[in-house]
């Protein structure tokens, strides 16, 4: 009976690996063939390195947004926080601050935002949409009344420009970054108990209230985590450009969505596939990228982002909640 | 009966949900003018089949005729433009619009000879008209200008049959109408039904209340299991014969013998109250005891099992476990306690159904596997194993739950609880919409667990099962517990007698 049942279990896993996020991996595949006939110069190392940078920003966040998304809620101010978080940091710095200090309490702040948010949601019952979009013109006004629309320059300490530019052997270290979130959400959602409840609250949630399972705790603590890491890629961006821009992160709230609904992860709740997030992030990079390669007009790449937004929400409406194999 | 005379005839209406038989052929007619009572206990078809006359069901089989003239009811504007208005149960009014605005809802007077949507209503025109149904046709003095939300409930009633009237329906179907009306109220509304039966109009009238239905009908049809069993003048019924005939049959042997329980009283509940839903509560319930609790809907039953749960406190009393007074504040704390509580809502309170069987199954005690990480396998070997003891049948803990069939589904919804290791157990409604086969299993289920010294709570509406299952049985009316009865020497009679409380 063991061995069968230990069959049985890597099936699960395998599943869990390949069958929601199946779909998206073709498409990136085919997309990324595709921009290779078209331009030789998309398949360039130069080029992948630049799609890989763009897209760990937006992934790093979407990891916590995937469940969010999974315990049927939604987050819009993440792009803000990034921005926000990202001026923190920069301006601690510029004041004298250890870096490790600034970083530190810009990941607060992150957190705090993400708190207040689920406090909102969870315990005072106000939809997420309200809130998390209120949050987001909220902190991008504080940004725009502190920097008056400039960008905050000259973090020229070391150790903090190599958490964003360095390496660790070859890998640059934003990557390296985006692998241990990675890692360490996958952990959290697929091992624990937390990861449970949140599948469970999204799944079900009057059946999720009636295990047991404190439902407001759980969404304060899933808005916290995504406040965190849109602290943590708003910290990796500045680094990475030397400034805090007021403008960074403006949009990402789709893309995120777009990655994270892309990537198998149902709006309806309950289910999440957070290979198939990081794949959602690659493929909105691809896009972008590959729009610039081909010299499309920049006020197009709206308009097909938006489009693709639209065709993942519509393929996951119609594609239904599967509950088959 | 002279077949022009005839309002409304069915014949051979039936309708499956599912595997489910909800009616089997049922014929009946009424006549203009007539006044015809639909009896029948919680889940024998009365709200199916009128459902399907209103049009928020539709048939699988059979006919219906309206006049003479055989009609198709597809949706609810089908039920109205044939002449059937619906008066329900949980009124469907629209409490921020006032009286006259309820009444034209969706048929409003506009100006013009064919107006569309934005034409300019004719106000006055559709206050004199509504004032006219409410005066003279209905008798009744109500505030046009109030929103319904500010009415009382029975003027609010009163409102929703204007509008019934105002679709010109000719045949009036009532649910439960007196349930929540004081005496002077319901008088009023008796007269209202004599005079809309001398206007020619028909009316069904569905209720709990027998000796009502007597007073009130021209003819009583008794339901049970979805079928009709008596079509009878009210003049040859009285009441313990309607309840000897919505009861029907014996008990099966379908339920396992009964061992008798501990000495020990593991729950005792001391004056419990809540505003609103039940009041001064007591009982015992001892080691290995199974207790029914009876009662028709609204009688307290669920929101005082749910109270337990806590789900819902209370506001006053006490509830003592193994003797050590506790409170119960949030479900978390009750299933501390040692409490466990499953739901009669299958699909919306108990499955998560994207999810296996074995994540359902230990859904309520993932603190017993592991700490930070989940221990996985030990996860699994304790879904194997309650699989089989359960005798679910399924492919394992990996298949999705909603591949299983209700009754398998409820078996895992029982494990799930008997993994938290409780001390208490409450069920509600646990054999609702499962077949007979999977009831007899359940029900074997939880006889067995009482026989390891659980104190179980059955809160259920089939009085068959409350007899057949339970030592004792609690018998709630209006928040109150009315009676406590012995099961060896119960009737059904005496339980339906007792949550009816007729006078």
């Amino acid at each position: 009976m063991s061995t069968q049942a230990l069959d049985a279990k890597t099936t699960v896993s395998k599943f869990r690996l390949s069958g929601g996020a199946s779909g998206i991996v073709i498409a990136l595949i085919v997309l990324i063939v595709a921009l290779g006939v078209a331009s030789p110069r998309f398949l360039s190392v130069g080029n992948l390195t630049d799609i890989t940078r763009q897209a760990v920003f937006v992934a790093i966040i979407a990891f916590g947004a995937t469940l969010v998304i999974a315990m049927r809620g939604i987050d819009l101010s993440v792009g803000s926080t990034l921005a926000f978080t990202g001026l923190i940091a920069a301006d601690l710095m510029n004041r004298g601050f250890n870096p490790f200090v600034s970083v530190a309490a810009s990941l607060a702040v992150g957190t705090l935002i993400g708190i207040v948010n689920g406090v909102l949601v969870a315990k005072v019952r106000i939809a997420d949409f309200i809130v998390t979009m209120a949050m987001m013109v909220i902190t991008r006004g504080l940004i725009m009344v502190y920097t008056e629309g400039i960008p905050l320059t000259g973090l020229s300490n070391p150790s903090f420009q190599a958490f964003g530019q360095g390496f660790v052997g070859f890998v640059p270290m934003p990557v390296l970054v985006t692998i241990l979130t990675f890692a360490a959400v996958y952990f959290l959602l697929y091992q624990t108990r937390f990861g449970r409840y949140t599948l469970s609250i999204g799944s079900n949630p009057e059946a999720a209230r009636l295990v047991g399972i404190r439902i407001d705790r759980v969404k304060i603590a899933v808005y916290a985590l995504t406040g965190f890491l849109a602290a943590l890629s708003g910290v990796l961006l500045t680094s990475r450009l030397e400034a805090a821009m007021p403008e960074a992160g403006e949009g990402y709230e789709l893309d995120v969505i777009a990655a994270v609904v892309m990537g198998g992860t149902s709006l309806a709740g309950g289910k999440a596939s957070l290979l198939g997030t990081a794949a959602g992030a690659v493929l909105m990079a691809v896009v972008r990228n590959g729009l610039n390669i081909l010299n499309v007009n920049t006020f197009w790449h709206q308009v097909v982002i938006g489009a693709i937004i639209l065709l993942a929400v519509c393929a996951d409406k119609f594609g239904g909640r599967s509950r088959d194999t | 009966m002279d077949q022009s005379e005839l309002a409304l005839k069915i014949t051979g209406v039936g309708k499956r949900f599912g595997a489910t038989n909800a009616l089997s052929s049922i014929s009946m007619n009424l006549a203009k003018g007539e006044v015809l009572g639909l009896v029948g206990e919680n889940g024998a078809g009365k709200s199916t089949l009128m459902k399907i006359l209103s049009g928020a069901h539709v048939r699988d089989e059979g006919e219906i005729e309206v006049d003479g003239v055989r009609v198709e009811i597809r949706e609810p504007a089908d039920a109205q433009r044939v002449g059937i208005g619906i008066i329900y149960q949980e009124l469907s009014l629209f409490p921020d619009l006032d009286a006259v605005e309820n009444i034209f809802i969706g048929r409003e007077m506009s100006i013009g000879k064919s107006p569309n949507i934005t034409a300019p209503l004719r106000k006055r025109a559709m206050r004199e008209c509504a004032r006219r149904i409410l005066n003279d046709v209905l008798s009744v003095e109500i505030d046009l200008d109030c929103p319904v939300g500010a009415l009382t409930l029975a003027q609010r009633q009163i409102v929703e049959i204007a509008r019934t009237l105002n679709s010109n329906a000719k045949i009036l179907i009532m649910d439960e109408p007196t349930e929540a009306l004081e005496k002077a109220e319901r008088e009023r509304l008796v007269r209202i039904i004599n005079d809309l039966k001398q206007a020619g109009k028909s009316v069904i009238y569905v209720s709990h209340k027998l000796d009502e239905v007597l007073r009130i009908c021209d003819r009583v049809v008794v339901m049970r299991d979805g079928a009709c069993v008596a079509d009878l003048p009210a003049s040859t019924l009285d009441v313990n014969k309607m309840i000897g005939l919505m009861i029907g049959g014996s008990l099966a042997k379908q339920f396992p013998t009964k061992t008798s329980p501990g000495a020990d009283p593991i729950l005792k509940v001391e004056g419990l109250s809540r505003r609103g839903a039940f009041d001064n509560v007591n009982f015992e319930l001892h080691e290995g005891e199974i207790l029914g609790v009876a009662g028709l809907e609204g009688s307290g039953k669920s929101r005082l099992l749910r109270a337990l749960f806590g789900d819902g406190a209370s506001d006053s009393g006490r509830i003592l476990l193994k003797g050590r007074s506790i409170s119960i504040g949030s479900i978390s704390g009750a299933m501390n306690n040692g409490i466990a509580f499953l739901p009669a809502e299958r699909k919306t309170e108990g499955i998560f159904a994207e999810h296996s069987v074995g994540w359902n199954l230990t859904a309520s005690s993932l603190s017993k596997f592991g700490g930070v990480r989940l221990d996985r396998r030990a996860e699994r070997i304790q879904c194997i194993n309650h699989i089989r003891k359960m005798g679910i049948k399924s492919e394992g803990p990996q298949q999705p739950i909603g591949k299983l069939s209700g009754g398998n589904q409820q078996k895992v919804l029982l494990a799930r609880w008997l993994l938290t290791e409780p001390d208490v157990l409450l069920l509600e409604e646990p054999t609702r919409g499962i077949d007979i086969k999977a009831k007899a299993d359940v029900y074997q289920l939880i006889a067995s667990s009482a026989q390891t010294g659980k104190g179980i709570i059955v809160v259920s509406s089939d009085n068959t099962e409350l007899l057949g299952l339970c030592h004792r049985i609690l018998v709630m009316f209006e928040g109150e517990a009315v009676g406590m009865l012995d099961s060896a020497s119960a009737s059904e009679e005496t339980i339906a007698s007792l949550s009816i409380q007729r006078t």
